[in-house]
């Protein structure tokens, strides 16, 4: 009897965090509102990448070769591929190259923002190469919004 | 005679109101288990990951929030414990860390799978400590749990278990608290801050209550060993007296910890059943069978040693149906420690509702109580049915196990009214359990004991 009892609370209690679970994915993941967009669903392309792509293509294709090097997708995502806690979909829309090399390397205003462990892991990229980072720059300054 | 006044302690196990407690303590636990992630339920966090992630990462604060209580659960709250009975608190321990390990097993597995890129190297050199810290965090609960299910097969010392239990769950339980704070995203944010600071100090509170508060107060009532006497079927009586004042007082069929010899602050205690009338205040007894390596030192134990009696726990008594008509005790070896002083006690009372006792023993010699159940009969209504594996020449008893063949005739006449008390080894008590299932006994009059915790 009792401990009937106690293997049903064991399943009501599973159970319910399972239930609560995928009600807090799905409310806290609402369908996109214009003032929110979220990162579009994995293997969609980022709209504006090839139209408004500056740097020369074979820039391109370092900056993204030194973006999967550093296993930046660890932290971010791009066109929902990796990380989804903080999407780069749009870092070149409102962040210019100057920022941009910041934010990468854990300097200037990043490095105020950013929590301290964070901002040390960052730091470690000014030891890279400066092509390197300039053909990253390059890549993460060709991801636009869509308009 | 000495008629039992059950004192106001005691007198918490009963009556009409334990489904009402029961239950608000079921309630609460669910609130706890689920406040982590009513948490996040609660308002305004930082933007979303999308729905497999915060799906996952949501599985990950339920399996902490059940893992968390898993303190609670083990630390003997009398209060708490008392509507359902310690033992099966202890038998929801065991599930409840099943449930907690497979939430953040889900959660670890389901982030592998759909975000592999973030789980990165699991190389500690290299790896973010955060998510060092979950791994091994992860690695410690897979282990406390095998350990614990497995520790008969894996031949683990109990004492040396036990200590094992208590670091490499408390390492856990801190490696996966920092993990969710160096994280941070969903608990940085305002108020949630202070409340996950607030929800850690808890499970300190209760470390702290186990391992300083419990021992202190049990320093405080001291007992002394009187004698260890060796009983029939390799099992000791031990009795102990109070130093000062009256024993505790239990209800028969109740166990207690024991430390031995040591003191309550060195863990080292382990359960006992008593088995002495709890009519008599005077001393407690304990019957011990010689099974594991605490058990087997029992007979060194030198007469005025000093221990100390967590107790009394456990809903294993004929006290919580006063007004059952009759009871029948079904008990295979030690199992008849408790039942023993269920019957010592009711003949105390002088209680004269027919009893009926079926009890299994490998001998006629390792029939444990056996004179003084012959004896007990002349003061009680009680019928005594001994089950032997090995009969001597010229037996004309039963013959086997507790086995639906022998048991059925007996209880036939009992099964539509009285109360069942089951105590005994597991194999034995799960097939008494279904043959009294079958014989349509119900299982609200089905009473057992869960001796064996891990």
């Amino acid at each position: 009897m009792r401990e009937r009892i106690a293997r049903a609370i064991c399943m009501l209690t599973i159970g319910v965090v399972v239930a609560l679970s995928l009600l807090f994915a799905s409310v806290h993941n609402e369908p996109p509102t214009e003032n929110a967009p979220l990162p579009p669903e994995k293997g969609a392309s980022v709209a504006g990448v090839a139209a408004s792509a500056v740097a020369a293509p074979v820039d391109l294709a370092k900056g993204k070769s030194v973006y999967a090097a550093q296993k930046c997708s660890s932290c971010h995502s791009i066109a929902g591929d990796g990380n989804p806690r903080y999407p780069l979909d749009s870092v070149g829309s409102h962040l210019n190259r100057e920022d941009l090399l910041a934010w990468t390397t854990g300097t200037g205003a990043a490095a105020d923002i950013l929590p301290p462990g964070i901002v040390r892991r960052k730091q470690r990229y000014r030891s890279l190469p400066q092509d390197n980072l300039d053909a990253l720059v390059s890549y993460l300054s060709t991801l636009k919004a869509s308009k | 005679m000495n008629t039992a006044t059950p004192s106001p302690r005691a007198d918490r196990v009963p009556g009409s109101s334990r489904v009402g407690r029961a239950a608000a303590w079921i309630a609460l636990y669910l609130a706890l288990a689920l406040a982590p992630l009513a948490m996040l339920l609660a308002g305004p966090l930082p933007a979303g990951g999308g729905r497999r992630w915060d799906f996952a990462l949501a599985l990950g604060f339920g399996g902490l929030g059940v893992l968390g209580l898993q303190f609670a659960l083990t630390a003997r709250f009398r209060r708490a414990t008392a509507p359902f009975g310690i033992d099966i608190i202890y038998y929801f321990h065991r599930y409840a860390a099943l449930v907690g390990v497979a939430l953040v097993g889900a959660h670890y597995a389901l982030l592998r799978l759909w975000f592999p890129e973030t789980l990165g190297t699991a190389n500690p050199l290299e790896a973010p400590g955060h998510l060092t810290a979950a791994r091994v965090s992860l690695v410690l609960f897979f282990l406390l749990t095998v350990s614990s299910l497995a520790r008969k097969q894996l031949r683990l010392e109990y004492d040396t278990w036990r200590i094992a239990h208590a670091v490499m769950a408390v390492s856990a339980m801190v490696l996966a608290i920092g993990h969710v704070l160096a994280v941070g995203h969903y608990t940085a944010a305002a108020w949630r801050g202070s409340v996950w600071t607030v929800y850690s100090a808890l499970w300190i509170l209760v470390a702290g209550y186990i391992r300083i508060v419990r021992p202190w107060s049990l320093l405080r009532q001291p007992y002394r060993v009187v004698s260890v006497a060796p009983e029939r079927g390799r099992s000791w009586t031990l009795t102990v007296a109070p130093v000062r004042g009256a024993a505790l007082a239990f209800r028969p069929g109740q166990f207690a910890w024991l430390s031995l010899g040591c003191s309550p602050f060195r863990a080292r205690e382990h359960p006992f059943s008593f088995s002495g009338s709890a009519a008599d205040r005077t001393q407690l007894r304990f019957t011990i069978k010689e099974l594991g390596d605490f058990t087997r030192t029992l007979r060194d134990v030198a007469p005025g040693s000093v221990s100390y009696v967590d107790g009394p726990h456990g809903v294993f008594t004929p006290d919580c149906f006063p007004a059952a008509p009759g009871f029948v005790f079904l008990t295979g070896g030690v199992g008849l420690a408790p039942v023993m002083s269920m019957l010592r006690t009711l003949a105390d009372r002088g209680d004269r509702r027919p009893l009926q006792l079926i009890h299994g023993s490998r001998a006629w010699d390792e029939v444990l109580f056996r004179e003084e159940l012959s004896a007990l009969q002349s003061r009680l209504a009680l019928g005594v049915v001994h089950v032997l594996q090995e009969p001597p020449p010229g037996w004309d008893g039963p013959v086997g196990v507790l086995s639906p063949d022998v048991i059925a005739p007996l209880i036939a006449s009992r099964a539509a009214t009285d109360v069942f008390f089951v105590c005994g080894p597991k194999p034995m008590t799960a097939s008494v359990q279904r043959t009294l299932r079958s014989q349509g006994v119900s299982l609200r009059r089905v009473q057992t004991e869960h001796f064996d915790m891990a």
